[in-house]
């Protein structure tokens, strides 16, 4: 059985254009083959697959059409619809098969090679890029242009159409070396290649690239680059070059960025990198690269010494002239404001310096240029300044955490600098009116919120962000900031939410807990797991009660007693669940102190079998209009004290 | 020897001549890059083939450094090429370009990495790539898509070379300022104290309520002319905003949620401008208004 070759041959394509055809080949040479490939071959100028034992035909399609009834008449005979049917699907209507209430029509295979061409088409038109283009107008999307198209079914040439470009055996090699080749024969497209200064397989390239840097050794990549890398080069030749080492007075990580994020190179440690050429006379290629390199670095060096000139102090008092966002100051206001936050949040000195000087580097130019290491320069301009080291780590962990998995702060310290800066963040965007919407979330909010809540997770120090929010409103409205002139009260709910994704317990859980009026964030997460990991007996002991006492007094509360009054019990069960009243929720409250949930519903299951004896042998709505009014008002007490561990009417039993 | 920075010029200029381009001069007024010489930015637009190559002093105020710093300028040099529509040799063409400037391609690493370019004041947006010639960005090679909101009737490739950088790399030299621009002439001899003045302006005494106020007046007139259906003057007041909005923005007195809003109001303009241009280049235009 023959072996089928089609190359696609692109301008330069976007290693994330490489990626979404590696994944997508296979499926759509299964689905319009009937074979998957054996080999995919991925590379900036060429998207290939090999299709070894490709079947002589197409596999046979089973159609399922209309249903008997609609396709029988009562007498049995094809109606319209049926003959339609057998008609599109290219059968008579006598061969249709009846099962399962429906009829279906076999639509035989073809002959490959007599419709190939179009197959192959089709898998061109399949392919779909997360970003796509036009070369001509109107006329075919991809990547990248489509500039030949080279198929082969053994030695036998397969056009394939795609608006004039060109067809045939012929493919290209290296872009510079290579020239055009002729491909004999479908298995010999790989060594065909090799042979012309292009090694086709991605996954061979990375292993040359990987080979070639062990043996250089002492690599690293914390960016990631290589993956881009292979999909940079068809050529792979490893160069290491190096730097003078008079850079290395920068912040490593500013060094680091500038060799992997602008020239995607492996730093080697000390002054030396490697890099992936794709071609060149080695000796000329590598000092290139090298005044590239120093170029970029000169150019930090030359903005770093201008802002260690002025120092980290200085750099602060320039705060005033940045904008942190129109309507709510400057990052000197900011900087204010997290001060007085950070306080708020039991800060000691070094987390208070810190917030002095947070900002600072907002007002440096070196985070003009490298943005992504906002913080860590901030954070070395500190140490630089001979501040402690508790003070420039807290600076340079205020980003965190900076993804959904990332890491958090390290020290408290950076933890409570983080948590103020995310409220400040979310007080101001609520009071200048910017809540996100569906997916509008230009100031990334949700993430912060998301952030807020892990950091309240694992803090030691309590979060309230209710009276963070509130306080940091009223900070602003004194720096004369054009907010509304309420408090975002919402932002409590909007970060509390949160929690409904984050925690691994199901919602309901959450939203009870989070109905249970806690100020501090940290606690409503823990109530939530305590909630989720409480036995199914436990759950009932205060769930039962919960949901009796606030189903029957809840819509009868306006009938209610403001306060209970004792000489009005007059039945012995009413008495023991307000002297049960009365030991509980002490109890409770002592518990909630503690953060120790689990404690606090013991202490509520215990109100459970008085008040199954009260529903038991009390009338709670007694002619006597006090009697009933004072029952109503035990009930909503049993009903407020369970519900400071949650609103137990959200979970669903 | 390596070629002078003029004769650079000179030779790229006779290359896109001998391949059919209308060599043009710099625009009249400033702008952030050649993209916006009406050369490209209009012609591009409509049915109409056209070609054309210019030298383009781009004028990037936040980007002085008074001269102090050797790689960075508030005003340097693009060459641009507009190839509408793109041939499908394009690449080829571009290649043989740097040949003829003296790049040996088979010693050196060529290669085309993924850039994909958006002008978010003209509403434009392009795919294409950085060129890196052993790993410096030489050239932004872009397939336009889209101006002033526009889809185009043809797809325009646009070159732009770093005419600074070439010359470094060609040259062998570290920094801008060392480049030879004629013999016995540096480009530092030539630009350094314009460097050191323009970025004293950019940043100290460009008046910020006068530049508030030209932007309103520069956007207005910008409308008038629109409705007089001159796009061509009309054109050149939204060159004098987005200038004008480098300069405000140079000066720090344009915060982060400002500048969305400022570039909102440029794309507009941009926008209404591209459409009139299109809408004049159809037969009986004026008789249909």
């Amino acid at each position: 059985m023959p072996t089928l070759l089609l190359e696609i041959g692109c301008e330069e394509l976007p290693a994330s254009a490489c990626r979404e055809a590696a994944e997508q080949l296979p499926r759509l040479c299964l689905t319009l083959l009937g074979k998957a490939p054996s080999r995919v071959l991925i590379g900036p100028r060429r998207l290939a697959v090999l299709v070894e034992e490709l079947p002589e035909r197409t596999p046979d399609e089973v159609r399922r059409g209309p249903s008997e009834r609609v396709a029988f008449d009562e007498e049995g005979r094809p109606t319209k619809a049926a003959e339609g049917f057998a008609r599109g699907a290219g059968t008579d209507v006598s061969r249709l098969e009846r099962r399962d209430g429906h009829v279906y029509a076999v639509v035989p295979g073809v002959r490959l090679a007599d419709v190939l061409p179009g197959r192959l088409r089709t898998i061109l038109d399949g392919l779909a890029f997360g970003k796509s283009m036009v070369w001509r107008a109107g006329g075919p999307r991809f990547s990248r242009p489509v500039r030949w198209l080279c198929a082969k079914l053994d030695v036998e040439t397969v056009p394939v159409e795609l608006d004039g470009v060109p067809s045939g055996g012929t493919s290209f090699g290296h872009r510079f070396t290579g020239g055009p080749v002729e491909i004999p024969e479908a298995a010999a497209y790989e060594e065909t290649l090799r042979a012309h200064g292009v090694e086709p397989d991605a996954g061979e390239r990375r292993r040359l690239i990987v080979e070639a840097l062990d043996a250089i050794g002492g690599w690293s990549d914390p960016g990631g680059v290589l993956d881009e890398v292979v999909y940079l080069v068809e050529h792979p030749i490893v160069l290491t070059g190096t730097f003078d080492e008079r850079f290395l007075a920068l912040p490593e990580r500013v060094v680091v960025t500038a060799m992997q994020s602008h020239q995607r190179y492996l730093p080697l440690g000390g002054s030396r990198f490697a890099f992936v050429a794709n071609g060149g006379a080695p000796d000329l290629v590598r000092a290139g690269n090298e005044r590239v390199l120093e170029g970029r670095l000169d150019d930090a060096a030359f903005t770093f010494e201008r802002d260690v000139d002025k120092g980290v102090d200085e750099l602060a008092a320039m705060l005033g002239t940045i904008t942190f966002v129109a309507g709510a100051g400057s990052m000197a206001d900011k900087t204010a404001r997290l001060a007085r936050l950070v306080a708020e949040l039991g800060g000691g000195e070094a987390t208070r310096e810190a917030a002095r000087l947070a900002k600072a580097d907002q007002a440096a130019e070196l985070v003009r240029e490298f943005p992504e290491l906002e913080g860590h320069i901030g954070a070395e301009y500190a140490r630089l300044a001979g501040y402690p080291d508790a003070v420039c780590n807290a600076i340079e962990q205020q980003y965190l955490p900076d993804s959904a998995g990332g890491p958090l702060p390290a020290s408290e310290a950076g933890k409570v600098l983080a948590v103020a800066e995310r409220i400040d963040n979310l007080t101001v965007a609520f009071s200048l009116g910017e809540r996100p919407s569906g997916t509008r979330d230009p100031y990334g909010l949700r993430r912060a919120a998301i952030g807020l809540c892990r950091l309240a997770m694992a803090s030691a120090f309590p979060v309230d962000v209710g009276a963070l929010v509130r306080l940091d409103h009223r900070l602003l409205l004194e720096q004369a900031a054009e907010v509304s002139p309420e408090p975002p009260d919402d932002v409590r709910d909007f970060v509390a939410e949160r929690l409904e994704g984050l925690l691994d317990v199901p919602v309901e859980f959450v939203r009870a807990a989070r109905g249970a009026g806690l100020a501090q964030l940290g606690q409503v997460a823990s109530l939530a797991l305590a909630l989720s990991k409480l036995p199914d007996d436990r759950l009932e002991a205060v769930h039962t009660p919960y949901t009796r006492s606030a189903r029957l007094a809840g819509k009868e509360a306006e009938q209610a007693a403001a306060t209970l009054d004792p000489g009005l019990l007059v039945e012995e069960a009413e008495r023991a669940v307000a002297e049960a009243l009365d030991g509980v929720s002490p109890r409770i409250e002592a518990a909630l102190d503690h953060d120790d949930f689990d404690a606090a519903l013991a202490a509520g299951a215990d109100l459970g079998p008085p008040l199954d004896r009260f529903f038991e042998d009390v009338l709670v709505m007694a002619e006597d209009a006090a009697v009933r009014a004072n029952r109503l008002r035990l009930l909503l007490d049993v009903r407020d004290t369970l519900g400071r561990l949650g609103d137990f009417s959200l979970i669903p039993r | 020897m390596a070629p002078t920075f003029q004769q650079t010029i000179m030779t790229l200029e006779r290359y896109w001549a001998d391949r059919g381009c209308v060599i043009m001069q710099p625009y009249h007024t400033e702008v952030g890059a050649g993209t916006f010489n009406p050369a490209t930015a209009l012609r591009c637009l409509g049915p109409e083939p056209w070609r054309t190559a210019y030298v383009e002093p781009s004028i990037r105020p936040a980007d002085g450094r008074y001269g102090e710093n050797p790689f960075r300028f508030q005003h340097y040099f693009q060459y641009q090429v507009i190839l509408k529509p793109a041939p499908d040799d394009v690449l080829d063409l571009y290649f043989g370009s740097l040949e003829a400037i003296g790049i040996d391609l088979e010693a050196h690493d060529v290669r085309l990495v993924e850039d994909d370019w958006e002008g978010p004041t003209l509403g434009a947006w392009g795919l294409g790539w950085e060129v890196w010639i052993d790993g410096m960005e030489a050239t932004q090679f872009t397939y336009f898509q889209q101006l002033g909101g526009l889809d185009l009737e043809l797809v325009p490739a646009e070159i732009t070379y770093g005419l600074e950088r070439l010359a470094m790399f060609l040259q062998g030299k570290r920094t801008a300022f060392e480049i030879e621009w004629a013999p016995g002439v540096t480009w530092g001899d030539v630009y350094r104290e314009n460097e050191r003045q323009w970025s004293a302006y950019n940043f100290e005494h460009a008046a910020v309520d006068v530049l508030q106020r030209r932007f309103g007046e520069h956007e207005a007139e910008c409308r008038h002319l629109v409705e007089q259906r001159l796009p061509l003057p009309a054109y050149d007041q939204v060159l004098k905003c987005s200038h004008t909005f480098n300069l405000l923005d140079a000066r720090g007195a344009i915060s982060v949620t400002e500048r969305a809003a400022y570039i909102a109001r440029v794309r507009n303009l941009a926008r209404r401008v591209a459409q009139l241009y299109v809408e004049m280049l159809e037969p009986d235009a004026d008789a249909a208004a």
